[in-house]
């Protein structure tokens, strides 16, 4: 089981605008202007895709090679948990049957 | 129904003309002078958030039903769109600026449809819509950040209270940027019938406005999940 396995979710604190300038969110005094990258990792964070499926997605959009989506997508994620911006909701365990 | 000499224009608007009209609907009629009119035995006078404040208010009971005059002059409705012009976003508004000026923004013109085209031209060119959109979006935020802190220390009733107020404060956002202003929450799902958003259907904002779905048992289950929602509903909508 990998970080690419849990499911990150936008936390439900976060203020989130948007505006031709871009993605914006704040948490209390913390704010961050999300790249275009981001907002899209971003509003794929609901909590019911796997960081795996989100890289897979940005793979898809910005025709990015995996290697360099997957570290750049997970540094992101931590980032942003790190912050409190979002939570990761763990993969289930596998079901080993003998 | 008392009139000036002259006028710049004479407008119908509220229900009647927004179309929403029924039985027991009052005819909302606005009379624009350039100088100050005082009409005969006036039934009150209002207050507008520019100067000059007072504009007299005349209420008659006709055969067709209620009607409310209301007498303002062509500087005060100025004053009040240049609120909303870009880069006015700091001289802040009330409600009822808001009201004002979705009723010119639907009026329909009795007489002096040129002066009326153009201060709901200058009205579609400003920051109105945005501005009510943030100003919504900012009450709906401090209601969910309220209601989480109520559910953190058991107050699960008023989670529930907050949270309701604020997604449908959050719809009233949604509703500004597709140019539905009223700031009466008696015409919300009317507005969202009318605008028709894709960010969301009217079936799942009545089934949340409604509470379909709330269960007493696990009321902070329904304070999350409308918060969510609505989070991501304002992610969706671009301001200016």
């Amino acid at each position: 089981m990998s970080r690419a396995d849990d499911r990150p979710k936008r936390t439900l604190e976060v203020e989130v605008r948007r505006t031709a300038d871009g993605m914006f969110i704040a948490l209390g005094t913390e704010h961050r202007e999300l790249s275009d990258v981001a907002a899209t990792i971003w509003r794929l964070c609901s909590g019911r895709r796997s960081a795996g499926e989100i890289i897979a997605a940005v793979c898809s959009e910005y025709d990015v090679e995996q290697e360099l989506a997957t570290g750049d997508t997970l540094a992101f994620l931590e980032e942003m948990a790190a912050g409190g911006f979002i939570e990761w909701i763990a993969a289930a365990p596998t079901q080993i049957t003998t | 129904m008392p009139l000036p000499a002259s006028s710049n224009c004479v407008y119908l608007s509220g229900s009647f003309a927004s179309g929403m009209a029924h039985a027991a609907s009052d005819f909302d009629i606005f009379v624009i002078t350039d100088e100050p009119f005082l009409p005969e035995n006036p039934t009150g006078v209002g207050h507008a958030s520019v100067d000059p404040q007072a504009y007299p208010i005349v209420i008659r009971q006709l055969p067709e039903g209620r009607c409310d005059i209301e007498y303002w002059q062509a500087l005060q409705v100025s004053r009040l769109i240049e609120k909303f012009a870009p880069g006015n976003s700091t001289l802040g508004f009330t409600i009822d600026d808001v009201d004002f000026l979705y009723r010119l923004s639907i009026a329909r013109p009795l007489s002096g449809e040129d002066w009326l085209r153009e201060q709901q031209e200058t009205l579609a060119r400003s920051e109105f819509a945005s501005m009510v959109a943030q100003r919504a979006f900012g009450t709906a935020d401090s209601l969910f950040e309220d209601a989480l802190g109520m559910l953190a220390v058991g107050d699960q009733h008023s989670a529930v209270l907050a949270a309701h107020e604020g997604f449908g404060r959050a719809i009233d956002g949604l509703l500004a940027i597709h140019r539905q202003f009223s700031p009466r929450r008696k015409w919300r799902a009317q507005k969202l019938m009318r605008a028709g958003p894709e960010l969301i259907s009217l079936d799942e904002y009545w089934a949340i406005e409604t509470m379909a779905e709330f269960a007493s048992t696990a009321p902070d289950r329904w304070v999350r999940d409308v918060i969510e929602r609505a989070r991501d509903l304002m992610m969706e909508v671009e301001l200016s």
